[in-house]
């Protein structure tokens, strides 16, 4: 027997271009099995292409695409060992929602009896005991797509595909799909990878997000380290929300803001082993700023600055505020703290070891 | 204010009978043109003949003689048959070009179904004209055929038989059978195809399982229009069939214009009408098999 590769899904150097405009350019990517990954970027950042590749609905110009180290290039949708949860569930109408479930199990030649005992197991996974002779018609929303996810966890497929899986529900019933995803992807053990626009979704399900931006992988990491230890620009924008700062390395280490009153000392570690002059951009997070007259000890960046604005959203307030040569700054900070005053200059501080470098 | 006042005066009688008077055209309409000649024509049935002349009556004679003879029940046999096959012939001939301008066409969709109704812009009589001299034993296809030497004596079946009958209801009706499918077929959402595909069902079993059974309305509506169509149809059988194998409409012509005996057409007529009705009645009950299945 030959040595099962530990990864479920890999992309090697994939790419896809339509005409002059490449969808998805050079991505590679190491799956491991039984990971929860997703896919995050922008709407046409390519993330839809990346999912329909490892589907085999789109065929990449160049590169490899292996499912459980094997090449699928030449396999069609119907040969892969891949379900896909569609963006708008993809139920077929004319099908009650057992017949839903059973369909893929059909495909692939099940006997009857054990179809019938597979669908009656899943409708109990999926929290829809009883509803097995219902038309889809008749479902909700939020009950549809547990029948799109139960239709495709029922095949135990190499890899479950999710496109969007939760983006036609409303919060509440989002929040609550999440953790019931989350419960399922532990419980079954199966791959699961997901495509969403929604950074706070992929923090909360993954293992692993894979931040795209114009058709290139720009992180693949763990949720921390991608909030934590941005690889670029572009995911510490993304990802989470952050104050940038266009700043130079100068000699000895110190950074130097370009705008900022500021110079910070910084450690070998957080300079990444950029050189004296490269350009870069300081990644300060909101919640990491202190906004008041006095400023915690161990906050050593402290800059003076107007507060605009001062929105309360429950827990957290957000204050926003501008330097007098217009930089502007956001610090979040708990709602039980005395919030400054409109208008007002307050001083605006952090630690400078909770600062993050990218390339600027 | 007077405005204002006017409103809550309306009686809810007339609030109500006002949207309903919209649909009274098409009650008149109905009456004037459907029921009341219908009602004459079943009116007739029941009566006699006397040395060409009409006796009021009431027998059912007329009904019974249908049966009786059998010149009229193999004419009425042979309507069934040729429309039956039509409509088949016509369904499997307008699915794959229904699928293409639906789902494989992109911006020639608009063009293609112009084409697809381009036909019903020139007569009847003038198409199976044209066809008369493509099918005639000294017609384009036999002139082919010979040339070819495919066959040494021109193919003498293609014109004045039921075959060509066939073929110039066919060519007729395609457009109508493409239609009603064209429609169906753009109602399934090609996430549909794409998840059958997912779940292992090869292209075949996605046909079956998914396309076909998501198209039956469309099926039902142009089986219909087929059937029903060529059940009466009277041009076509006329200008090609030639004569010697008579179709039900024919027959029903033959009794009033030249046998002169109303009740007996009147009563064929009736047959004919109950025919198309059970057909009907069967199609209302699949559209709603089918409609409930697709409502999303």
């Amino acid at each position: 027997m030959t040595e099962r590769s530990p990864n479920a899904v890999e992309l090697r150097a994939v790419s896809k271009v339509y005409g002059a405009s490449a969808a998805v350019r050079d991505v590679s990517m190491e799956i491991a099995r039984g990971a929860f990954v997703t896919i995050l970027g922008p709407s046409g950042c390519g993330k839809s292409t990346l999912l329909r590749m490892i589907s085999g609905f789109v065929t990449p110009s160049s590169g490899d695409v292996l499912i459980d180290g094997v090449s699928v290039l030449g396999a069609a949708p119907y040969e892969r060992d891949t379900a896909m949860v569609f963006q708008d569930y993809a139920l077929f109408p004319h099908r009650t929602v057992a017949q839903n479930l059973a369909f893929g199990l059909r495909m692939r030649r099940i006997a009857k009896d054990e179809i019938a005992r597979r669908v009656e197991a899943m409708l109990e996974l999926v929290n829809l005991r009883g509803f097995g002779d219902r038309r889809v018609s008749q479902m909700s929303g939020g009950q549809a797509q547990r029948v799109a996810l139960g239709r495709a966890l029922i095949v135990r497929p190499a890899v479950l595909l999710l496109d969007e899986p939760l983006g036609a529900l409303d919060l509440k019933l989002r929040k609550q799909m999440q953790a019931e995803l989350k419960t399922i992807h532990r419980d079954l053990g199966l791959t699961f990878v997901a495509v969403t626009h929604d950074q706070e979704e992929a923090l909360t399900l993954s293992d692993r997000i894979a931040v795209m931006n114009g058709g290139a992988l720009e992180q693949f990491d763990t949720p921390e380290n991608l909030y934590r230890r941005p690889a670029t620009r572009f995911v510490a924008d993304f990802v989470g929300n952050a104050n940038l700062f266009d700043a130079r390395i100068g000699g000895g280490g110190r950074v130097a803001a370009d705008s900022l009153p500021l110079t910070l000392d910084l450690s070998a570690a957080q300079r990444g082993g950029r050189g004296e002059g490269t350009r870069v951009a300081l990644v300060v997070r909101p919640e990491t700023i202190a906004v008041g007259a006095a400023a915690p000890a161990h906050h050593d960046c402290r800059v003076e600055a107007r507060v605009d604005e001062i929105m309360f959203s429950g827990a957290v307030q957000q204050i926003t505020g501008h330097l007098p040569d217009g930089t502007r700054l956001t610090a979040h900070q708990s709602a039980a703290l005395p919030a400054p005053e409109r208008g007002a200059t307050a001083i605006f501080s952090w630690p400078g070891q909770s600062v993050w470098l990218v390339d600027g | 204010m007077s405005a204002a006042h006017d409103i809550p005066r309306r009686r809810p009688l007339l609030r109500a009978a006002l949207p309903a008077a919209g649909l009274l055209p098409l009650v008149l309409w109905q009456i004037v043109f459907f029921v009341v000649p219908v009602a004459l024509i079943f009116g007739v049935s029941v009566w006699r003949t006397q040395s060409y002349r009409l006796i009021p009556a009431f027998t059912f004679d007329n009904y019974i003689a249908i049966f009786a003879r059998p010149a009229i029940w193999r004419a009425l046999l042979l309507s069934v048959e040729t429309a039956a096959f039509v409509t088949v012939a016509c369904a499997v001939l307008a699915f794959p070009v229904a699928y293409f301008i639906a789902k494989k066409a992109g911006r020639w969709r608009g063009l293609l179904l112009v084409a697809v109704i381009a036909p019903f812009w020139i007569s009847i009589v003038m198409r199976v004209a044209a066809w008369r001299l493509l099918l005639g034993e000294r017609g384009v296809i036999n002139q082919v055929a010979m040339t070819l030497g495919l066959t040494d004596a021109p193919m003498s079946f293609l014109l004045y038989s039921p075959v060509s009958t066939a073929i110039g209801l066919i060519y007729a009706y395609l457009p109508l059978y493409v239609l009603p499918l064209y429609a169906a077929i753009s109602n399934i959402h090609d996430n549909w195809i794409e998840a059958a595909l997912d779940l292992n069902a090869s292209p075949a079993r996605t046909f079956f399982e998914v396309i076909l059974p998501l198209s039956a309305p469309g099926l039902v509506v142009g089986a219909v229009f087929c059937f029903v169509f060529g059940l009466g149809e009277f041009v076509t059988p006329a200008l090609l069939g030639g004569g010697k194998q008579l179709m039900f409409s024919q027959v029903i012509q033959d009794e009033f214009q030249r046998r002169l005996d109303w009740p007996s057409g009147a009563a064929m007529a009736v047959v004919l009408l109950v025919l198309v009705f059970a057909a009907l009645a069967l199609s209302m009950k699949w559209i709603r098999r089918a409609s409930g299945e697709t409502g999303l």
